[in-house]
């Protein structure tokens, strides 16, 4: 018999299976060209981030195409590198490639304003109107999540790491519970970790059994050329789903489920590769087909 | 017009990398294209030019590592 994701927290099932419920863009369509992050809202609402066409787009719960915004430029509304995008109540927020900054939109793809950062993102988490998690990438070697209210003040500042890295070997993929739990994932290391909302270390694993990635000397830099995790994202009882890179049986594609102690519970196969994961507030996972044309929708079945 | 969509996501594809590195020009589409990008974009004038440009390389590295290359 198969059920519906999740019902108890923490509950997880051994075998989950992936059930198609919407398809948004193809190759015989202009929807998508090449989207890099997404979110969806309690109405069932998506919005996506292209980098091709510069655009953040909002698509209804049927996958038709509401409205669209942006276009390449600096200015305010205009995008020169959009990628990753999460979303509170009022807001959406998008970050930036080649700008040190977040800008703010509303639900109508509607330019608020912009939040200031140190650097540019490699992973966010809005946790409310007001309040965003960042991970910014900084010339200094601290490994630290950034929390920055509207107008770029920084609120809060959590280290994950007690010493200074090497070039690259601290970039995380994060989510944060309810609870402000904090869990993420290296990308160039086999190693996921939970803190707790006070800092303090809960657990660490490495699933992979990779000792240490290759480096490659690169102009003056040594540079990770293996990427052993690529995303995280939480469902709403608080299980953790890991995308797994080139070190996975099938790279890109493989997704570990932990529980909320950090227990392997689960590993499912995503039909296509994908760059990312996310899952929405009725525990709905998103994720890539045709290099980035296509963005899929499943429910996660349990056996 | 359906070919023409067909032509133009083939062509997007192959612009992939073009808009992972905007500070480089034509990048390989083949295994190391992201190191040879990052290398580029390291010895790049303007990214040289600006403060600590070299993390704006290392954005546009992991990216490309993880929407690029498994």
């Amino acid at each position: 018999m198969l059920v519906p994701f999740f019902s108890a927290q923490g509950a997880c099932p051994e075998k989950i299976v992936l059930e198609e419920v919407l398809t948004i863009g193809s190759f015989d369509d202009d929807y998508l060209f090449q989207w890099v992050g997404v979110v969806a809202d309690s109405e069932g609402n998506i919005y996506v981030t292209d980098a091709m066409d510069y655009s953040l787009k909002k698509f209804d719960a049927a996958g038709s195409l509401l409205a669209k915004t942006g276009r390449r430029g600096q200015g305010p509304g205009e995008f020169t590198a959009p990628r990753l995008l999460d979303s509170s109540e009022l807001f959406l927020f998008v970050t930036e490639q080649y700008q040190p900054v977040i800008k703010v939109f509303d639900k109508k793809l509607q330019y608020q304003f912009h939040i200031p950062l140190e650097g540019p993102a490699g992973d966010i988490k809005a946790l409310g109107n007001d309040l965003v998690a960042v991970v910014v990438l900084s010339a200094k070697s601290e490994s630290s999540l950034h929390f920055y209210d509207q107008k770029g003040e920084l609120v809060k500042k959590v280290h994950f790491s007690e010493r200074p890295s090497r070039l690259m070997m601290d970039m995380v993929s994060f989510d944060l519970d309810n609870h402000g739990n904090l869990y993420l994932a290296y990308n160039f290391a086999d190693r996921i970790v939970k803190f707790d909302d006070s800092g303090k270390k809960v657990w660490s694993k490495n699933l992979l059994g990779i000792k240490q990635v290759k480096r490659e000397k690169i102009s003056s830099h040594m540079v990770p050329t293996e990427i052993v995790y690529k995303d995280v994202a939480l469902d709403q009882s608080g299980n953790l789903y890991v995308l797994g890179g080139k070190f996975s049986e099938n790279r890109s594609r493989d997704v570990y489920v932990l529980s909320p102690d950090g227990e392997l519970v689960s590993t499912f196969t995503l039909p296509d590769t994908s760059h990312c994961i996310y899952i929405d507030g009725e525990n709905f996972l998103y994720s890539r087909a045709n290099d980035g044309i296509t963005l899929k929708k499943y429910r996660m079945v349990a056996h | 017009m359906k070919r023409t969509n067909i032509i133009m996501k083939g062509l997007t594809i192959g612009m992939v990398f073009v808009v992972l590195f905007l500070c480089v020009g034509m990048i390989d589409l083949h295994s190391g294209g992201c190191e040879r990008a990052f290398m580029r974009c390291s010895q790049d004038t303007y990214w040289q030019a600006v403060a600590f440009g070299v993390v704006y390389c290392v954005a546009g590295y992991v990216f490309c590592k993880k929407y690029i290359e498994g």
